[in-house]
């Protein structure tokens, strides 16, 4: 890894989904330019790089900045839960006692233009007691849990105001992000009813309510969020655009691959304006013939094994890489495979364009 | 003046100072903490890093807004700020309050 991603990682570390993706564009593009300006000064490209990063500072100052305005979003900011689309859905956790929790899946709108993240994934955190250690003070900003043996210092949410008042949440994404990284084991399975593998603790996440739309679903809630970390991070990707009812054209792409495998698709939108361009990404399960359903961007598509021909939107056609997602969450994201389908072009379903 | 009197003056005073420099027009990250190493001669020592959280902290406040563009110069495309009507009032209050502060500090050693 270089030492600018390795500076970007570190900064942006703790964020998660659009924000990360902001923060993270915007300190690449002006560390980049100042690498250029440096260059033209007549350094190797190497110095340039490292006197860069040396006029930045170190990767915590931004962090613990972004960490202190975004680690709690909204939701501690009172009234937000009047915007909000709540569904129930049942978390069982086998292997202990049999806990029901209510989850509850929040759209959250954004301020600048009218993009929404994928949903976000929040349980209550009296509900995750089962967990939770025995001792220890109680702290109401902080809970601590127990996975694998690995102690992990949760966040929690404090909704202030309104008819929740007082109720205390934890970020389901940013829980899995905190056990990965102090090293338990994580896995993302499953679709329809999607599970979370914790160490030895499996929770099963049921949806009570119907979803709106196929985005609008628990499990591409959690696929995109956790997905978007590791293109990020690892390709250089801005997966920017999240929207619980995309536009673009239908594909059915076939794989091959056996029913129920979760596969997603990353593309480029073109530029709108002065608007840099967001990479759209998508999320959707193999069928029992084989095939993914997936909402690209153009009604006829390109797939490419090679991530920065997206990136640098090269050629005509909107290039798409089209990845198997293995389940196993590592390095801060889901890992992934960029694969090719059995057909390199595809064609939209007809009549499947909005 | 030793070293960490003027960081405190400098965290003290920082959203004024970024809303300050972006009085004169839209500006991205680098250019901002260049213009204010320029404007103050060096005086602040401060690491480029330390504007972003600020920055992102004012846009929150409603008090600056920001858009992904491609600079002039070409290269990569960067974040630009820019005031908002509710920013350039703050900066007229808090630049106004702040030159109170200084005239009374004057008065109280007896310079006018």
């Amino acid at each position: 890894m270089s030492e600018l991603n390795r500076y970007l990682r570190g900064a942006t570390r703790g964020l998660w989904g659009r924000k990360r993706a902001e923060v993270w564009a915007e300190l690449e593009g002006n560390l980049r330019l100042r690498i250029q300006e440096l260059q033209v000064a007549g350094l190797p490209e190497e110095e340039a790089e490292r006197k860069a990063l040396e006029e930045i500072g170190e990767p915590q100052i931004v962090q613990e900045g972004m960490m202190r305005l975004y680690a709690f979003p909204k939701v501690a900011r009172a009234s937000l839960l009047a915007v909000l689309a709540l569904a129930g859905l049942l978390v069982i956790l086998p292997g202990q006692a049999q806990v029901s929790l209510e989850v509850f899946k929040i759209h959250m709108a954004y301020s600048q233009g009218n993009h929404l993240k994928p949903a976000s994934v929040w349980v209550e955190a009296k509900d995750l007691t089962p967990l939770q250690t025995r001792s220890g003070p109680y702290r109401p900003d902080t809970l601590t849990l127990v996975a694998d043996g690995k102690t992990l210092e949760v966040p929690v949410n404090t909704v202030e105001g309104g008819p929740w008042d007082g109720r205390r949440f934890v970020d389901l994404v940013r829980l899995v992000l905190l056990a990965e990284h102090a090293g338990v084991g994580v896995r993302l399975e499953g679709w329809e009813k999607p599970s979370l593998q914790l160490g030895a603790t499996r929770l099963d996440l049921q949806s009570l309510g119907a979803p709106a739309t196929p985005e609008d679903r628990l499990g591409y809630s959690l696929y995109v969020s956790l997905l978007a970390n590791s293109l990020m991070a690892q390709r250089g990707l801005r997966p920017h655009e999240f929207s619980p009812n995309p536009p673009g054209c239908l594909h059915q792409i076939i794989t091959g691959d056996q029913p129920g495998t979760i596969y997603a698709a990353v593309s480029r939108a073109p530029a709108k304006g002065a608007r840099s361009p967001d990479d759209q990404l998508t999320v959707g399960p193999v069928d029992g013939s084989g095939s993914v359903r997936l909402r690209l961007m153009a009604p006829t598509v390109q797939f490419t094994r090679d991530t920065s021909a997206i990136a640098e939107g090269r050629g005509g056609l909107v290039r798409v890489a089209l990845v198997k997602i293995t389940g196993e969450v590592k390095d801060g994201g889901l890992a992934y495979q960029v694969v090719m389908p059995a057909k390199t072009r595809s064609q939209a379903v007809p009549g499947s364009c909005r | 003046m030793d070293r960490d009197t003027r960081a405190n003056l400098l965290r003290g005073n920082l959203e004024l100072i970024l809303l300050a420099i972006l009085e004169n027009g839209e500006m991205y990250g680098l250019e901002i903490a260049k213009e204010a190493q320029n404007r103050t001669g060096g005086y602040f020592e401060f690491k480029e890093g330390s504007l972003y959280p600020a920055l992102h902290r004012l846009t929150e406040g409603k008090l600056l807004e920001a858009e992904f563009k491609y600079p002039p110069r070409g290269g990569a495309p960067v974040r630009y700020y820019r005031l908002t009507e509710q920013g350039k009032k703050v900066l007229a209050a808090r630049r106004a309050e702040f030159e109170r502060f200084t005239g009374a500090m004057r008065s109280i050693w007896g310079e006018l």
